[in-house]
């Protein structure tokens, strides 16, 4: 059964009850929180995710509330748990839902560590995978919904996770974070309709969440292969260009994007091996959006 | 009397975790959890110094009897494996 099976005042029940248990890629996160305006984003952007029984354990159980006190009617603020973990300070309450996206991110860089975790964004199409490892600011996530707007596999806005020696990446779809400039542009492109609130003001600026198309939340069992790797950098008035990498660039940028490379250690070197072997790698520069997807269709058409 | 040279041996480990593309090599030392870059000349020096212990005038003379007659002397050996012996990739022999 799906989230969206629940009516949004059974989403708030329960999230205010028990909790909502939600198949997220991999990983089983119960979620429990206590803000009218979080369950009914969470109802929009989750709508077509699994919910687990109750008997099903949960790799994070986390908590969306509000502290007690003053800071609970003025000026409120909302606080994440991971267990009874409070890994950052609070956020203003109407961020409820952009916090408990970040304080997922953290659960899962932390902690995720079955895989070697690369910061990326990585879509498919026929099979194969195009990653785009970048830091943040670099357009990853603008190029990711666009992309899933014209049809490739969504499988994660935010991590490549691998964790074999073969080469495959394991999906993680999840709502795509855009950020000021990016909202407006991704909401102009045709078929994107399915964008949540904007929240302003975020320390990351503002920000608002492209719905994951259920598809890719149907296929979230299915890992692709690894075929491209493109290393994005959006810069204001560049010339658009993409550029042939060696592996052993793209090796080394790589296991700098990811969060857990050195952790892993000869295991984290297997798997990136795996990628780099069965992948093309280029470095992308990029000042307009569609300008960008001709060219990323230049190297991945015959993939 | 002449000090005897120093043999230099390679982290038998470093055959397992050995990537080559291209003429690019990336190696992965579990002992220092460090990746290492190598251009074509240092990967080959450590690959043969995986096959058997050497000194640097032995690497020197065997690469230049290969036909690589701008193989580095020496001397410029020397400092090479200096730094490969810093990052734990060689080891001198007893």
């Amino acid at each position: 059964m799906k989230l969206a099976a629940l009516s949004e005042d059974k989403v708030r029940a329960d999230l205010r009850g028990n909790g909502i248990r939600l198949r997220i890629g991999p990983f089983a996160v119960s979620i429990k929180a206590d803000d009218e305006a979080f369950a009914s984003t969470l109802h929009f952007l989750y709508q077509d995710f699994p919910l687990l029984s109750s008997n099903e354990p949960s790799e994070f159980r986390i908590r969306v509330d509000y502290p007690n006190g003053l800071r609970r009617w003025w000026r409120r603020q909302v606080r994440f748990y991971l267990d009874d973990v409070q890994p950052f300070e609070p956020f203003p309450s109407r961020l409820a839902l952009p916090f408990f996206e970040w304080g997922l991110n953290w659960c899962i860089y932390e902690y995720a560590h079955d895989f070697l975790i690369i910061h990326a964004a990585v879509v498919e199409r026929n099979g194969r995978a195009l990653l785009m490892p970048a830091v943040p600011g670099s357009g990853k996530s603008t190029l990711c919904a666009a992309l899933v707007i014209q049809g490739w596999r969504l499988l994660s806005d935010e991590f490549a996770l691998i964790r074999a020696a073969d080469g495959r990446v394991w999906p993680i779809p999840r709502p795509i974070g855009l950020k000021e400039k990016s909202i407006e542009i991704i909401r102009k492109l045709p078929g994107a309709v399915d964008i949540g609130p904007t929240f302003m003001d975020t320390r990351k600026g503002n920000v608002a969440h492209l719905r994951p198309p259920g598809d890719s939340v149907n296929r979230a069992n299915e890992p692709a292969t690894a075929a491209r790797i493109i290393f994005p950098r959006f810069q204001r008035g560049a010339q658009n260009q993409i550029e042939p990498l060696s592996k052993a660039s793209g090796f080394a940028k790589a296991s700098d994007d990811s969060f857990n490379y050195e952790l892993l250690g000869a295991a984290g070197f297997d798997f990136l091996s795996a990628v780099i072997d069965n992948s093309e790698c280029f470095d992308l520069t990029f000042s307009d959006l569609q300008a960008a997807l001709d060219l990323i269709e230049t190297v991945v058409a015959d993939s | 009397m002449k000090a005897q040279e120093t043999r230099w041996s390679a982290d038998t480990q470093l055959r397992q975790y050995w990537r080559c593309w291209d003429g690019e090599t990336m190696v992965f030392l579990p002992k220092s959890g460090e990746t290492h870059c190598l251009n074509a000349l240092a990967a080959s020096v450590l690959q043969r110094l995986g096959e058997r212990a050497m000194t640097a005038s032995e690497l020197s003379a065997l690469l230049r009897s290969e036909g690589g007659g701008d193989a580095p002397n020496s001397q410029e050996f020397d400092a090479l494996l200096r730094q490969f012996d810093e990052l734990g990739l060689i080891s001198p022999l007893a």
